[in-house]
């Protein structure tokens, strides 16, 4: 450029004589022409640092520069599309998934003839009537849903017909391979995969966001044995509900949890009304003589009473307007370990009355049983317990009357109770490499010991001898409450337990809502008839899935003997609950 | 002048050749990458599929009735379950360096 400017330049010289203005102009030309290359320079500097620049950067980009390529690499890479994430059980079998499905649509306006389309969809489709889909091709609009989620063989028939304007879209739908069977637990979701109740909804969010699976702490196995011993148990005794919850006594996890009657939550909506309802975590029920479990522990634990300690329960207790009967009496004044065995109402109500209804209420409310559970569930109910603590409610309270909790709170409390004291918080969820969760002592090693004691000697010689299973060490409470609603006389018949019983690793509730007696049990209905039995079913299969080594019993209930009432309670703490003094 | 006017023009020439072919080569790459990771993602899909189907094929109310029909086992019950310790001598697990030897030679013949 600058040459070229020059040359031009250059013919104008010889004109310089021609005029006296000349010079002034030629000063001014050469002003200019300096200030153009001048600028010229500056320019083309500009100009070689900005490509040098490039230069360098290209250099960069292409010979040294590592990181970008594994970006490009990791940019390019297989994508799945993003899928509502699976919920699986603790052994990482599948309970929910969603699978790739078709969705039939119609764009009304351009299907032609809309009479005869309508009938040969209704072919194609069995369930879906004709008059139901003229209806929708009525509307006229360009988006109508025909029927979501086809089976493939329909995907096949509607694809073949091909008829203008009907057009089918790749859709996911959530599917439960396991049907019923933790239908409570999981949960199910609308049409769109929205979690409307269980696990789906109580982690929706996180569901529908991450990949990674959810693992819960139920194992399928076991909850196909408590479905199916609960299920043959509810027709057996023609029980209006049945449930069955069996916890890890160390360390809260919910082993399997199974309400009667469930649903199948492939089909949600055609779910009859009430079988939606999970007995163990949304139902409150007064647990009836399984609540002296607590109540004796309380007094142990408080110094109210030692296991010697005896109390009337010579005849019925009059207050007020109410009179506590006994159902097996025995007319005589009995030790706290016989109140515990023979299931006396007189003898816990007079226990009660002894540790006052201050110190139970505050022990209640230690056990996490006067407010709702955290089990990650939405569907808890809420515990009920009087607002005036009276001395009357003190007493039926003391045999499980005058406070209702939920099952799974009240397995919590009677873990507990046998685990050497410790609360856990249920849960659901499994962690990690199962990693020890925190717990809250609630009451001494020594009450611990002396619980499990009284919880085996109730299976050995007292109202629990059908829930003995040889060699898995069963013990554990009856529980016949008396159904309080409608003018109906019904009964809420339990068995609430443990196994082993020397090293309790389990605890598992069973219960019935108004079971009827059959000849087998001489047409009576309580907890140790026909609860118990049905802990003992389920015990039998499910210990050796669980693990758990039959034992000789004879040998480990030797070793109950410092317990006996009058051999001292000072010998109690000699006996260590770990299992390695021997 | 000239020299280098036509040495450059012959560099031009040589690069835009040599990028023509990179490019073509990357481009065919390219689509090489994206068909694999097409097939990546069907073959993910239908392992997600199979396993959804497995775990409904695994059902435990469908392996009792099959084990019922198939196999003549009866439920088990706690006197059946036995420890080592409990067995006579002879009937002893092998010795751990006898064990190893055997998981070495059945290593050796898989």
């Amino acid at each position: 450029m600058m040459i070229r400017i020059s040359a031009r330049c250059k013919p104008e010289r010889p004109a310089r004589r021609l005029s006296v203005r000349r010079p002034r102009l030629e000063w001014f030309a050469a002003q200019r022409l300096e200030f153009g290359r001048s600028r010229l320079i500056v320019s083309a500097c500009l100009f070689a640092i900005a490509f040098t620049g490039l230069g360098v950067r290209l250099v960069d980009v292409t010979l040294f520069n590592d990181g970008i390529r594994q970006r490009l690499a990791a940019a390019t890479e297989a994508r799945t599309p993003q899928q509502r994430a699976d919920i699986v059980d603790r052994n990482g079998i599948i309970l929910a998934t969603t699978l790739p499905t078709y969705s039939l649509y119609a764009d009304a306006k351009a299907v032609p003839n809309r009479h005869a389309a309508a009938a040969r969809l209704a072919r194609a489709i069995p369930d879906l009537s004709t008059v139901e889909i003229h209806k929708q091709l009525r509307t006229n609009r360009r988006f109508v849903w025909l029927r979501r989620h086809l089976t493939p063989r329909q995907y096949q028939a509607v694809n073949a017909l091909g008829i203008p304007g009907i057009y089918v879209r790749v859709d996911e739908r959530r599917v439960y391979p396991h049907g019923r069977l933790a239908a409570h637990i999981v949960g199910f979701t609308d049409v769109d995969s929205r979690g409307l109740a269980g696990i789906e909804r109580q982690f929706d969010k996180m569901l529908s966001r991450q990949h990674r699976a959810i693992r819960l702490t139920i194992d399928i196995r076991l909850q196909h044995i408590l479905h199916e011993e609960v299920k043959a148990a509810v027709r057996r005794y023609r029980a209006k509900k049945g449930s069955a919850l069996l916890l890890d006594a160390r360390s809260g996890e919910v082993m399997a949890m199974v309400s009667l009657p469930d649903f199948d939550p492939n089909h949600p909506t055609k779910a009859p009304t009430g079988t939606r309802f999970n007995m163990n975590t949304l139902g409150v029920y007064e647990m009836g003589s399984t609540f002296k479990v607590l109540n004796t522990a309380m007094a142990l634990d408080g110094g109210i009473a030692r296991l010697s300690d005896r109390f009337n329960a010579r005849a019925p207790l009059r207050v007020a307007s109410f009179k506590i009967h006994d159902y097996h009496s025995m007319g005589r004044w009995l030790s706290v370990d016989e109140i515990f065995i023979y299931s006396s109402n007189i003898g816990s109500a007079r226990m009660a009355i002894a540790a006052g209804g201050k110190r139970q209420k505050a022990f209640l409310k230690r056990l996490g049983l006067l407010s709702p559970s955290t089990i990650e569930l939405p569907e808890i109910g809420m515990p009920l317990s009087p607002r005036k603590w009276r001395p009357i409610n003190t007493m039926t309270i003391s045999f499980g009357h005058g406070v209702a909790v939920t099952p799974i709170q009240f397995a919590a409390a009677i873990a507990a109770t046998v685990n050497g004291g410790l609360l856990y918080e249920p849960t659901l969820i499994r962690r990690d490499g199962g990693q020890a969760r925190e717990a809250k002592q609630v009451i001494s090693e020594v009450t611990s010991a002396q619980i499990r004691y009284l919880m085996r000697q109730n299976v050995l010689r007292g109202t629990g001898r059908r829930a003995a299973v040889p060699g898995f060490m069963v013990g554990g409470k009856t529980g016949s409450a008396d159904k309080s609603t409608g003018n109906r006389k019904g009964l809420l018949s339990s068995f609430a337990g443990a196994f082993p019983m020397h090293r309790p690793r389990y605890v598992l509730l069973v219960m019935l809502d108004e079971p009827k007696g059959n000849r087998e049990t001489s047409y009576k209905a309580t907890g140790g008839l026909v609860a118990a039995p049905t802990f003992a079913r389920i015990v039998q299969r499910a210990a050796p899935v669980l693990g758990v080594r039959p034992v000789d019993e004879s040998v480990h209930d030797r070793r109950w003997a410092p317990f006996k009432p009058g051999s001292g309670v000072q010998r109690v703490a000699s006996f260590r609950t770990d299992g390695k003094g021997r | 002048m000239r020299k280098t006017t036509l040495l450059s023009i012959a560099l031009i020439s040589a690069l835009v050749a040599g990028l023509y072919h990179l490019k073509q080569q990357v481009q065919g790459v390219e689509r090489q990458l994206a068909s694999v990771n097409r097939a990546i993602a069907r073959d993910r899909q239908a392992i997600h599929v199979l396993r959804a189907e497995w775990a409904y094929l695994v059902r435990p109310s469908r392996l009792a009735r099959l084990s019922a029909r198939h196999l003549k086992l009866k439920r088990i019950t706690p006197n059946q379950i036995r420890t080592f310790d409990e067995l006579p001598e002879h009937f002893a697990p092998a010795k751990k360096d006898e064990r190893v030897e055997q998981s070495a030679k059945a290593g050796a013949a898989r």
